[in-house]
């Protein structure tokens, strides 16, 4: 029986302070991956908190044989911030910033522009490869658990991952090359 | 930096997540908060306010109660009419 389970079983049975355990956990990674997900930083905490509360109440209804509580966890932040971004008005958005104009021996992009650009360009992507990338590459989770996370075969997940990778690759490289 | 590394360092900045101390006492209470006050109500007078909210419970007891009251009068007038003049 993992710590997780033995975990659930006491919060199952009434002891409530249990469950800081589980918080103290995933708080990190959960946060991680909402905050890569979500264009507006201000709201990340508060969705994770209310992704632990959702998870607190639905415990219930957590069966440990058919997946990780880890992987149910995440399923319920996925969803948590499928609905922020739904709500997200259109000009939150991220846009792709444009290449700064630079001439001569001043014309080297910093770490910071080069980091926005990535960031913007993680925002834009479709949101199921967003989502395959930040739980992989971001967060760290295994191909087999984020295929349990997002319901899809984990030939998809490679997919999806890869089509990321070049994307966001590609569009460093165009940035960086001044094509942008 | 050239492309490949900047790509990595991006994500290395990306992967680490700081958390506001204090974050699991913040869902904890909320938690706490959302269950309501907690019970304060023995356990034995909860059990009986549940039993007598059963009216089929709460007419035996009241019968209970009747027979008792009735059993310890009965007992009383005995004793009176058997005590020596």
């Amino acid at each position: 029986m993992t710590e997780d389970h033995e975990t659930i079983l006491r919060v199952r049975s009434g002891d409530t302070d249990a469950f800081r355990f589980l918080v103290r956990r995933y708080e990190r990674p959960l946060v991680c991956m909402i905050r890569n997900m979500i264009p507006n930083p201000e709201t990340c905490e508060d969705i994770a908190q209310d992704v632990f509360v959702s998870a607190y109440q639905a415990l219930g209804t957590y069966d440990p044989a058919r997946c990780r509580f880890s992987t149910w966890l995440f399923t319920i932040a996925r969803n948590k911030c499928l609905n922020a971004l739904r709500r997200q008005p259109a000009g939150l958005m991220a846009d792709l910033p444009e290449r700064p104009d630079r001439h001569g021996a001043h014309d080297r992009l910093t770490e910071k522009e080069l980091f926005e650009h990535l960031d913007a360009t993680l925002a834009a992507l479709p949101l199921e490869q967003k989502t395959a990338f930040v739980l992989s590459e971001l967060v760290g989770l295994s191909g087999v658990e984020i295929s349990g996370i997002m319901n899809v075969p984990a030939g998809t997940i490679r997919s999806r991952l890869s089509r990321a990778k070049a994307a966001l690759r590609e569009s460093l490289s165009r940035f960086a090359g001044g094509d942008a | 930096m050239n492309d490949e590394n900047a790509y990595e360092a991006w994500k290395r900045s990306r992967s680490g997540a700081e958390v506001e101390e204090g974050f699991a006492d913040r869902v904890m209470k909320e938690i706490r908060r959302l269950q309501g006050p907690r019970e304060t109500t023995p356990v034995g007078m909860r059990v009986l306010v549940r039993l007598l909210s059963n009216r089929y419970v709460a007419a035996a007891m009241l019968i209970l109660a009747l027979a008792l009251a009735m059993a310890r009068t009965g007992l009383l007038v005995a004793f009176i009419l058997a005590m020596p003049e």
